[in-house]
């Protein structure tokens, strides 16, 4: 067996939930966004890639859609331990990076649909860095909540 | 009755599954941390089957049979052969084993949808690559392959996993679950005719910009689930530009330049000119709307109609983030999709990936074009009473 902070993927349309390794991490965020809630108290931390704003019902994927695979998610890490009074969220991703009309502003609307879900979850939502028109890959430490974005031609950022 | 690429693209998930087992199953045997980065159900001609064996130095053969017959070649690259035999302290001997762990893992996805079950035989190394091509499943020009990426979280390398199917019974087997589809190899051909038709056109207006003719061509038609669209590139930053086209087809097209330096492109347009990057960008744009708008214009005179292409969006960044987006587009639509993908290498510097996304509701007009392409007007066919189960 492996041991030390060894990285753990998560893919677009997944989330994986940790507690005290890490880091999460999720490359080639375009307009799909990258929600990472943690809790500081206990070092549990979960980290979702979503692709589209809200699921239908029923839904076969939940971790395709914002709403759903927050939820899915949010009760992972509950059941780990995680206490909803000390959870806290960061959001990053739903660029523009294209200018097509086929899912017209899905960056936009992936990210005020993360910003309702964990509204209604009672999440708080303590930084975030979205919009704009590039890509971007995150790597997300569940111990301290720092979620480290690195973008091509830019400077690494710590939120 | 039709080639059916709803049906196809369907089946890629399946395949999904497929890949995702067999990185469970090598996870189980290891205890190391593993996962399947990329998964495609790939449409190829009988050439094209050795860019899915890559340049890795061993590589295991896994033959089954039974409800499905066919192989699985299992490539390892070196630092993941050598991290796979230090966990399993069996040292080189490890190896035809996690074949063998991740073969099974991967036909017992097919076989739970089967009526009798799939045979593993024993592995065996691979001394002679072409041997295998030779033996591989092709069937009136083309085959089945059914690619996964395995990866160990923490580790480096890659072991790149292709199963071929042998095509008539694997076509029958598609048939059993799929009323009123109809997969003939005549029918299958006609798409892989489309794509390289579409990469030598590719190649020709690349070669008609740059002066620089193409020292490499493949081509193939995958289907990926829809979240695995981004997989399909690396992570690497690519420049180019992506198009998007309305009227007799809608589609969305990237042309990406994967280059060795920044700006490697813009030397080829303008070679000896010493360009600023607004000049280089416009350099890049350009030579993206001539490739996407010959790949194309080839489609449209195909069935006699205009497609229109749009203004390009310029992306230079990571290749996954374009796709992302693109995924997300049609994500809304689709569970999974149908791409026309395309490598041509210009030169050492410069690789020029195009990958056409025709949307998924369109899959009769993509047909009638394959048709066309190759002068076969008896395949597909398009019974009128189809159009009734085509619009979604």
């Amino acid at each position: 067996m492996s041991s030390g902070a060894q990285k753990t993927r998560v893919s677009v349309a997944d989330w994986r939930v940790l507690d005290g390794k890490g880091p999460l991490v999720t490359s080639g965020l375009g307009s799909c966004v990258a929600v990472s809630v943690y809790d500081t108290d206990d070092a549990i931390g979960g980290l979702l890639h979503a692709m589209l704003p809200v699921a239908p019902s029923p839904v076969e994927t939940p971790a395709k859609y914002v709403d759903s695979g927050l939820d899915e998610m949010l009760s992972a890490m509950y059941r780990r331990g995680a206490s909803p009074d000390t959870v806290a969220a960061k959001v990053v991703g739903g660029s523009a990076m294209l200018d097509i009309s086929v899912g017209e502003a899905i960056g936009d609307r992936n990210v005020e649909a993360a910003e309702r879900a964990l509204d209604d979850a009672g999440v708080p939502l303590v930084a975030a860095e979205t919009g704009g028109n590039s890509g971007r890959s995150v790597s997300f430490c569940p111990a301290s909540g720092d979620v480290t974005i690195d973008r091509v031609d830019s400077e690494v950022e710590v939120i | 009755m039709r080639v059916d690429l709803e049906s196809l693209a369907s089946f890629s998930q399946t395949g999904d599954r497929g890949g995702v087992r067999a990185a469970e199953s090598l996870e189980t045997l290891t205890g190391v941390p593993a996962y399947c980065d990329l998964t495609r159900t790939t449409l190829v001609d009988g050439e094209g089957l050795a860019s899915f064996l890559g340049d890795a130095s061993t590589r295991i053969e896994v033959p089954f049979d039974g409800a499905l017959s066919g192989r699985a070649l299992v490539s390892y690259e070196k630092p993941f052969a050598a991290r796979i035999a230090e966990e399993l302290g069996m040292g080189s001997g490890a190896l035809p084993e996690v074949a063998n762990i991740l073969t099974s893992g991967f036909v017992d996805v097919w076989a739970e949808q089967a009526e009798s079950t799939i045979d593993i035989q024993p592995p065996r190394p691979v001394e002679d690559d072409a041997r295998v091509l030779e033996d591989a499943a092709v069937e009136g020009g083309s085959a089945f392959v059914f690619e996964s990426h395995v990866e160990l979280t923490d580790g480096d390398g890659t072991c790149r996993f292709a199963v071929l199917p042998d095509v008539e019974p694997f076509v029958d087997y598609l048939e059993a679950g799929e009323e009123d589809v109809n997969f003939s190899p005549g029918e299958l051909a006609a798409y892989v005719q489309l794509t390289a038709e579409s990469a030598s056109a590719v190649a020709d207006h690349l070669a008609a910009m740059t002066g620089i003719d193409a020292n490499g061509v493949e081509s193939h038609l995958d289907f990926v689930p829809i979240e695995r669209v981004p997989s399909l590139l690396d992570d690497a930053a690519y420049e180019g530009a992506v198009f998007e086209s309305e009227g007799g087809l809608d589609t969305v097209i990237a042309v990406l330049f994967d280059e060795s330096e920044q700006g490697a492109v813009a030397d080829a347009m303008l070679p000896g000119s010493d360009h600023d990057p607004s000049m280089a960008q416009s350099a890049v744009a350009e030579l993206g709307n001539v490739t996407a708008s010959g790949v194309l214009d080839g489609w449209a005179n195909a069935i006699d109609t205009s497609i229109d292409i749009s203004t390009p969006s310029h992306v230079h960044d990571d290749g996954r983030a374009v796709l992302d987006t693109v995924a997300a587009a049609y994500g809304r639509h689709a569970d999974a999709i149908a791409v026309v993908d395309a490598t041509v290498a210009l030169d050492e510097d410069v690789t020029c990936r195009v990958c056409a996304f025709p949307d998924p509701q369109d899959a009769d007009t993509v047909a009638e074009i394959a048709s066309e392409l190759t002068g076969d007007e008896t395949v597909p066919e398009f019974p009128p009473e189809d159009a009734g189960g085509g619009g979604e």
